[in-house]
């Protein structure tokens, strides 16, 4: 016979949202945007470039954070 | 996105000016020094309001308050404007001269001002968050300096 798992095991991991932790997504959507760009197929093309625009103006909008 | 906009088309009528060698060489030396200064943690003071949009102007009517207290902050008439990086995204979207890429821009530009309250709350806890912030926002304009960089690498150079 099995001893049953404890409930606090089964608990989710939580991810802590931090400000550097956003910055770095916003950066990993660029590097996947790019590379969509360079080295997908032709039908993504379009979308990623929409994409990176995107990720160019939210790393622009992020940045003004420490505004008052 | 009005501003994206904008710059969208003021890009179009530059680039009917000609040289447009000189102007890309020129833009993007621009949008080089800006993100660079950025990145070596010296951003460069460049032209702003720096003026806050009154709090008041929201209680001002159900939706043209709100409406005002955006088009305002959203379009840098009255702003903060504690990194260049907004002015370096300005001059690659002039570059471009497409009003398209201008909305898309802005569009991003306000993902990206939305995501600091978003962010506090996905936190779970806001002064926390902030407090944060205020001690890692260089770092963080760092890492935005790093992803504009690259953005501008694939679409101008590469």
């Amino acid at each position: 016979m099995t001893e049953p798992v404890p409930a606090a095991s089964a608990r989710p991991v939580r991810v802590r949202v931090t400000p550097t932790r956003v910055a770095w997504a916003i950066l990993l959507a660029a590097a996947l945007m790019a590379t969509a760009l360079l080295f997908g197929a032709d039908q993504l093309r379009a979308p990623a470039l929409i994409g990176l625009w995107l990720v160019a103006g939210a790393s622009a909008g992020f940045a003004q954070s420490g505004s008052p | 996105m009005l501003t994206g906009t904008l710059v969208g088309v003021f890009g179009g009528l530059l680039a009917a000016t000609g040289a447009a060698d000189f102007r890309r060489a020129l833009m993007l030396a621009a949008v080089a020094v800006i993100t660079t200064s950025s990145l070596l943690g010296r951003p460069l003071q460049l032209p702003q309001k720096k003026r806050l949009v009154g709090q008041d102007i929201i209680a001002r009517g159900n939706l043209g308050g709100p409406f005002q207290f955006g088009v305002e902050m959203g379009s840098g008439v009255r702003t903060y404007l504690p990194s260049p990086l907004a002015h370096g995204l300005a001059v690659m979207v002039a570059l471009t001269g497409d009003p398209f890429v201008g909305i898309l821009a802005g569009a991003g530009f306000g993902l990206g001002r939305w995501l600091l309250p978003a962010g506090g709350e996905w936190s779970g806890d806001y002064e926390r968050w902030e407090t944060t912030l205020l001690e890692k926002i260089r770092g963080v304009e760092r890492l935005c300096a790093v992803g504009l960089i690259a953005v501008a690498a694939v679409l101008f150079i590469g």
